[in-house]
């Protein structure tokens, strides 16, 4: 899926699929390997959640959602609280025994298939095997997952 | 691959250093050069210009090591100098220094100096990291890809730095360069602009397909100098082009396979980056940067007092004429020796950035807390500057040399005054001590809150005044640790100090002379020029209750804000009727009004030296008289309400 | 590598840079008593317990905290080492000796270079294995 670079998950690899930025940080950027089909990772995020670094062509660079958020790439897994309506694929739980035991409570395990069905406001709404449910973002962003 | 003849006359005797940041440049310009070398910048601006004359079996040439940059592009101020030195210096090689373990990306560079010229040399750096990593690069395969001539070296273990200057001086005049061919649809473009721009005499010393290339990207420099803009833009495709050209070079002359797993820069990089050491981590690195400073610098300085009061005492002794003898005494060697005294505190301070940085640990500092400096539309780089301010406001205002933003560059240096340096803090013990007894040590807590306060405040108004509150770009490589080299650090620390005395000095040194004349005539103390200065001052001063004896310390203040203590001792000394000499003038002012003063000291005029340094730093006057009037407006209001307000509680 | 002797290094360093700190928070033994160096004192244990808090099974993010908390380690005795000379150097312009026993924080020396062979250790570890 195509997703804003700032919305990866961190230690996931993507391919820059566009970069609209103007065409000064754009020239800057392309110097530094950002071109269309270029592999990119994100390393780290930063204690309060921004900048980020992402490695591209061997070289680690900081970048911050000012310019994050308008450089698409296209990945594999993202964090459920960006998933936009369709089916998925649960790959990992960021959580301790009584989060992943009150998702399992509503279908959603590690390798289960889930389908968000509205992804607005403060709440993320799911139906895994026909269990329905609500997730907040915070909790969402603890899911991982990936395409089918 | 087509070789392509072009006009160009080359000076041959000036080699021209390219290359990204942190590849090393300067570690090879070092080994070329040795200690030939001279800093200062290009004109006009404030970035660094080092250049330097290399001897070897008999020939010399002269080296320029240009800024590290990425592209040849416009866009950055790097990337002018860069590119305006190549088009109308014209030195006789251009010699560009990559990374052997991100050759890719130096390789990009490359290409875009070879669409601009012949005479190019590449040498490929940190080989020994990369056959660490696992490659090993054969220089003759892709010299023979590029057509021009290669070699491996590291300036670490010293290899093939002697086939660099042999090849460097060798390089013949082979006016050709080298290209490559982008798409039909480009090349079509590129024949029409060029044939339109040879039609152009004024053009005729530039090369046609270069300024064709630059237009499609287009580049305001080269649509500005041809009078050519055009309507579309190919600088995506023109970028991916070159990028497959380099992977096609690098497939066959790279070889090995890359280890899977951590290297050191990324093991060391878990912690330094970590969600909760890292701040810690950085915090601790700053308590021992600032504790060995004050520590170690404290016994120097008593030396250096020391050695100029013997001094001081020496002249006076044989010097007859009592005003000749102030003179150089109270006046040149006591101002001077002002800036001295300073002198370990800032090579010291300076030694620990340069390791700092030659390790490659300032990137991810400011990586740690660039979220809080976001909010001042700063960045993390700025943060360790203002850190440095609370030594000494010259160093944090020199160490901005290192932000590449020229926005944020000068909010941080304009802020810095604010920042209460070590100078002030002897007045605040004297005041504080005498007015607040116990409850000093509170006072001068709250100056420094106060100090935190004003400049968070004035970076968001100067940000909002000047450039119309944007927040800075960040865009920042965090490079591979490496080991610091001993002499790589020394030069940095010496270049930077140097400087320091130079500016500051010569500024001191006048201005001592100055305030010593002030003082001593017509007749010391109380009946000098100063002092008269001062009387005349006091109607300014009424709303805030200073007599003139403060009025005048904070006149001489502005040489350096030390001389404050000393001028208020020298005045009040002569009142004194008990034991304290300032004890007599705890009847002349109030609490709020010493509080108000304190604060009074705390924000207004920077010091000489400071000035001195602003002006250096931002190259224009126009900052160092807003610096001095900002300031001053500031102090008084803020000073003015601590009184109304003290007068109250 | 074998997880569990990371976790005994991990431990130690942990332990006797906590207890150090201690030390020079109440000046308990042969130290002066100065809690902002407690504090720094503390950060460098901090490193050491976080790696514990690594997954045992993360090889390679165990041995980047030995790593890094011993190359501290090391930083804070060479800190203490100038620190004495400055002290030292100030008496002797002021032709008294200034210097005492606990002016020295021997703790913090020995223990500081006695830990960083650690880095030297994890380094190799690093460079040779491919985790």
């Amino acid at each position: 899926m195509v997703v804003p670079l700032s919305r990866m998950c961190e230690g996931e690899k993507g391919k820059i699929r566009k970069l609209e930025l103007p065409p000064l940080t754009r020239e800057r950027l392309c110097g530094l390997g950002f071109v269309s089909g270029e592999e990119i990772q994100l390393v780290k995020v930063a204690p309060f959640g921004d900048p980020k670094v992402f490695r591209i062509k061997g070289t680690d660079i900081t970048l911050r959602e000012d310019i994050s958020m308008w450089i698409l790439v296209e990945t594999s897994s993202v964090p459920l609280s960006y998933a936009a309506n369709g089916e998925y694929l649960v790959s990992i739980i960021n959580g301790g025994m009584g989060f992943r035991e009150r998702l399992r409570m509503v279908g959603i395990e590690v390798g289960k298939k889930i389908t968000v069905t509205g992804n607005i406001g403060k709440r993320i709404e799911i139906n895994a095997n026909g269990i329905r449910s609500a997730l907040s973002r915070g909790q969402a962003m603890r899911i991982i997952i990936r395409e089918r | 691959m087509e070789k392509h003849r072009d006009g160009i006359e080359s000076r041959k005797s000036t080699i021209a250093l390219l290359g990204n940041p942190n590849v090393g440049k300067t570690s090879i310009f070092n080994a070329l050069t040795g200690s030939r070398q001279v800093v200062a910048n290009w004109p006009g601006v404030t970035v660094e210009k080092r250049a330097g004359v290399m001897k070897h079996h008999n020939h010399t040439v002269d080296v320029v090591d240009l800024p590290g940059t990425y592209t040849l592009g416009a866009t950055s101020l790097d990337e002018k100098i860069a590119r305006d030195f190549l088009v109308n210096e014209k030195p006789g090689v251009a010699m560009v220094i990559g990374d052997a373990v991100n050759l890719e990306r130096s390789l990009y560079l490359l290409l875009q100096v070879l669409e601009l010229r012949g005479d190019v040399v590449l040498a490929v750096n940190a080989v020994d990291e990369a056959r660490k990593a696992g490659f090993e690069i054969d220089k003759n395969e892709l010299s023979k890809q590029l057509g021009i001539p290669v070699v491996v070296t590291s300036a670490i273990t010293g290899e093939g730095i002697e086939e660099l200057k042999n090849t460097l001086v060798k390089s013949t005049k082979s006016s050709s360069h080298v290209h490559y061919l982008f798409s039909d649809e480009v090349e079509a473009h590129l024949r029409d602009l060029s044939e339109r721009i040879r039609g152009n005499p004024s053009m005729a010393g530039f090369d046609e397909r270069w300024l064709s290339i630059k237009l499609l990207e287009r580049d305001h420099e080269v649509q500005k100098i041809t009078g050519i803009t055009l309507d579309y833009d190919f600088s995506v495709e023109i970028a991916e082009t070159r990028y497959k050209y380099i992977k096609r070079i690098l497939s066959t002359s790279v070889k090995g396979k890359e280890k899977i797993g951590w290297n050191f820069s990324e093991a060391i990089d878990h912690v330094m980056t970590h969600r909760f050491l890292g701040i810690l981590i950085f915090l601790a690195v700053m308590y021992i940067i600032f504790q060995l400073t004050f520590t170690i610098s404290g016994p120097l300085s008593i030396m250096i007092e020391e050695l100029l009061g013997g001094l001081g005492r020496a002249f006076g002794g044989f010097i007859g004429l009592d005003w000749l003898r102030s003179l150089v005494v109270d006046g040149i060697i006591g101002g001077v020796g002002a800036v001295l005294v300073f002198v370990p505190n800032i090579f010291i301070l300076f030694l620990a950035l340069g390791i700092l940085e030659e390790t490659g640990y300032l990137p991810r500092a400011a990586f740690v807390i660039d979220r809080l400096m976001y909010a001042m539309k700063l960045s993390g780089r700025s943060f360790i500057s203002m850190l440095l301010g609370f030594g000494c406001n010259v160093s944090s205002i020199m160490s901005t040399r290192s932000i590449s933003e020229p926005k944020e560059r000068i909010v941080t240096i304009l802020v810095s005054p604010f920042i209460s340096c070590s100078a002030r803090l002897p007045v605040y013990v004297l005041i504080a001590g005498t007015f607040f007894g116990a409850r000093a040590g509170v006072v001068i807590f709250f100056l420094y809150v106060l100090s935190i306060v004003i400049t968070v405040l004035s970076a968001l108004l100067i940000n909002k005044l000047f450039f119309k509150g944007e927040p800075s770009t960040l865009i920042m490589e965090l490079p591979r640790y490496r080991k610091p080299r001993l002499s790589s650090i020394l030069l940095y620390t010496w270049n930077k100090g140097r400087h320091f005395l130079e500016k500051a000095g010569t500024i001191i040194l006048g201005a001592s002379v100055v305030i010593w004349f002030l003082s001593y005539f017509p007749s010391e103390g109380t009946g000098s020029f100063a002092a008269m200065i001062g009387k005349s001052l006091e109607p300014l001063f009424i709303p805030l209750g200073y007599t003139w004896e403060m009025i005048t310390s904070l006149v001489f203040g502005i040489a350096a804000k030390e001389v404050i203590v000393s001028s208020l001792t020298t005045f009040f000394g002569n009142l004194s009727i008990s034991g304290s000499s300032l004890g007599a003038i705890r009847t002349l002012i109030t609490p709020e009004i010493a509080l108000s003063f304190l604060v009074f000291v705390l924000l207004y005029v920077p010091c000489m030296p400071t000035l001195a340094v602003i002006k250096n730093e931002t190259g224009s006057y126009k900052y160092v008289f807003f610096s001095v009037f900002y300031s001053l407006a500031v102090a008084y209001i803020v000073a003015l309400i601590v009184r109304i307000v003290g007068g109250l509680i | 590598m074998r997880g569990r002797s990371i976790t005994f290094w991990l431990m130690l360093g942990g332990v006797l840079f906590a207890a150090l700190a201690l030390n020079s928070f109440y000046g308990l033994l042969l130290t002066n008593h100065d809690p902002f160096l407690a504090i720094i004192i503390g950060i460098n244990s901090s490193i050491y317990f976080f790696g514990i808090a690594e997954k045992k099974s993360d090889v390679r993010k165990r041995y980047s905290h030995l790593l890094v908390g011993s190359f501290f380690s090391y930083v804070l005795s060479i800190y203490q080492v100038l620190v004495v000379f400055s002290v030292w150097l100030e008496g002797l312009l002021i032709s008294s000796c200034l210097l005492t026993v606990e002016i020295l924080n021997l703790p913090l020396i020995v223990s500081g270079f006695a830990i960083s062979f650690l880095f030297d250790f994890a380094r190799k570890q690093i460079e040779t294995n491919n985790f």
